[in-house]
């Protein structure tokens, strides 16, 4: 028997996690309120990491995101600009944080290459003249929507059944209290769409608290918004960091013919009111303007804000936690939910990985995963669909508008024809 | 509550005149702020734009993405007692708004000068969100640097006990 997991949250943890999931024989059906990339994992900086921003503060996060990031560039091939990156000292302190990274880069078995000031600037000749140093790590850049949309498209042909526009509106519990079904308010077709389970997987992202509410459970969470901003014009060609511990203002990432800015962390009490202040966008041109003086003169194009949930100290069960990720479950409610918070696009496939295997756990069932692992690449099926062909114009319109405000919106076809596959893959089309 | 409020008395081992004139200076005060990037005067105002430290609270804004954000406050200098001065600061860090009043005096007790001072700090939503025992660590940790840097700067040669 294949045992029924519902999955809530389409963001790069809740595609991953379906993935492993279907790879280990069970039936998954996975529920967005939106689509894939119309939340959190849509509004990234664009960045996969190779480990060398956390080398020096979270040893587990940084060697998790090499490991990751070698992963993604094998399995995601046609999701990676392999750009390389450059960790730049501009002062003396930043030297000085220099040789704390070199030897941690070193501890994390993470390659890199010593430059001077002048080699530095050859390498990347809109940096500030006054760089003294750099570093030369692996890092890239992750097409974000090709990669969300590679996975999705990995979900189906693994054959998870995938529901956009869905919103939870309540959980049915069995005499047990475990909870056998799940309602959604359908936002494109209208009336509500029941769902039978055995497992819920909570991958809501910032809504995550929300969520957990409904199922019986409750996770504090505050959410933290991270602000980014985007250069109208691609100024360097690897990924730029500035040499010292993680900081807001202090990466730009050089994404298709633009260059994104990241990033500053601000609380907030409710992501729905969430604005962008000036002075946190002024923070960000100060930061970039200091390792690429240009940005200065150039200014923003725009900006925007995606949000992470941080998780308040647990009442619940940690099944497995990192600094970057927690898989939560709770002795209260329904035993037969775990809520996953927290996670980073380049470690989402590791996140869904120990997920799977938390669920296997609770399941008591051992189901190893079939075969590799490689998502499909989007771009034949994208070239066949036309907006709107054959679908709900109106659904289309909604996903588009629904996407703006992210890491891609300078590539307006693409969204266009991603909204358009998405509902062809959904079958809402 | 987003208020919280600290106090103490700091020996140091320059004389009564030196210290008030440390501390009535805005160049001198910045200069003890730990991680200063910028410092400058304009209008009367100081503007100093600084790092926290979050990992001395334990906590990670974005889930570990950074371990130190940049805050931007202004100082304002009230008139200068006899024996100390005010200091009124507003500014921004991790996205909200920061307040602080301080009240700084010196007076001299068996050779050595005591600079006493109480400090009122409104974290804003920052104490609502992340809790007043994070608050208080961060808060805490930056208070401990500022001290140390002052007691380095006005006693010369003595190391720390």
């Amino acid at each position: 028997m294949e045992e029924k997991i519902a999955v809530i949250g389409a963001g790069s943890t809740g595609l991953f996690t379906s993935i492993e999931l279907a790879r280990r024989g069970f039936s998954v059906s996975l529920f967005d309120r939106g689509i894939p990339g119309s939340g959190t994992s849509g509004r990234f900086h664009g960045l996969l990491h190779c480990g060398a921003r956390y080398a020096v503060v979270d040893r587990t996060a940084a060697t998790d995101c090499r490991a990751e990031s070698e992963r993604i560039k094998s399995i995601a091939p046609h999701c990676v600009n392999s750009t390389g990156g450059l960790f730049v000292a501009l002062d003396r302190n930043d030297e000085e944080y220099g040789e704390e990274l070199r030897l941690n880069l070193n501890r994390c078995s993470i390659p890199y290459t010593e430059l001077n000031g002048s080699e530095a600037v050859r390498a990347e000749p809109n940096l500030n003249a006054v760089v003294r140093s750099a570093i030369r790590v692996p890092d890239a850049v992750l097409k974000g929507r090709r990669f969300l949309l590679s996975a999705l498209g990995t979900c189906i042909a693994y054959g998870v059944s995938f529901h956009p526009f869905m919103n939870l509106l309540s959980a049915h519990d069995d005499e047990s209290g475990d909870i056998e079904g799940l309602s959604f308010e359908n936002r494109i077709g209208g009336g509500v769409h029941r769902a039978s389970t055995d497992f819920v997987v909570n991958c809501s992202g910032p809504w995550i608290g929300q969520t957990s509410k409904l199922l019986g459970h409750r996770v504090e969470v505050l959410p933290a918004a991270g602000v980014m901003s985007v250069v109208g014009k691609r100024l360097t060609s690897s990924v730029v960091s500035r040499m010292r511990r993680p900081s807001d203002g202090d990466i730009l990432v050089p994404y298709g013919e633009t260059t994104i800015a990241g990033t500053t962390a601000a609380v907030t009490e409710d992501p729905a009111s969430f604005e962008i202040n000036e002075e946190d966008v002024g923070l960000l041109l100060d930061e970039a303007s200091a390792m690429v003086p240009q940005i200065g003169r150039l200014g923003f194009a725009r900006s925007y804000a995606s949000f992470r949930p941080l998780v308040k100290e647990e009442t619940g069960s940690v099944r497995e936690v990192t600094r970057d990720f927690r898989i939560l479950s709770y002795d209260a409610g329904p035993r037969n939910v775990v809520n996953v918070a927290g996670g980073k696009m380049t470690t989402s496939r590791l996140v869904g990985e120990r997920t799977a295997t938390e669920v296997c756990n609770a399941l008591g069932v051992r189901k190893p995963p079939a075969g590799e692992l490689r998502l499909i690449d989007p771009l034949d099926d994208i070239r066949t669909v036309e907006a709107g062909a054959g679908g709900d114009n109106t659904a289309i319109e909604r996903i588009v508008a629904e996407m703006r405000g992210g890491t891609d919106d300078e590539d307006t076809n693409f969204v266009r024809e991603l909204a358009a596959l998405v509902m062809k893959w959904s079958g809402a089309g | 509550m987003t208020v919280t409020e600290h106090s103490g008395v700091l020996a140091v081992a320059e004389g009564h005149d030196r210290v008030l004139e440390f501390i009535r200076s805005p160049e001198s005060v910045a200069s003890i702020l730990p991680h200063v990037e910028e410092h400058r005067i304009q209008d009367g105002v100081s503007m100093v734009k600084f790092r926290i430290d979050l990992e001395r609270g334990g906590v990670s804004p974005g889930g570990g993405y950074i371990s130190t954000a940049k805050a931007v406050m202004k100082f304002r200098y009230g008139a200068a007692s006899d024996n100390g001065v005010t200091i009124e600061g507003s500014g921004r860090a991790l996205g909200s708004s920061l307040k602080l009043s301080l009240e700084i005096a010196v007076g001299k007790s068996d050779g050595s000068t005591q600079i006493s001072w109480r400090a009122v700090v409104d974290t804003g939503v920052l104490m609502k969100l992340l809790g007043s025992e994070t608050v208080q660590a961060i808060t805490a940790g930056i208070i401990g640097e500022i001290l140390e840097n002052a007691r380095k700067a006005l006693s010369p040669g003595r190391t720390t006990e």
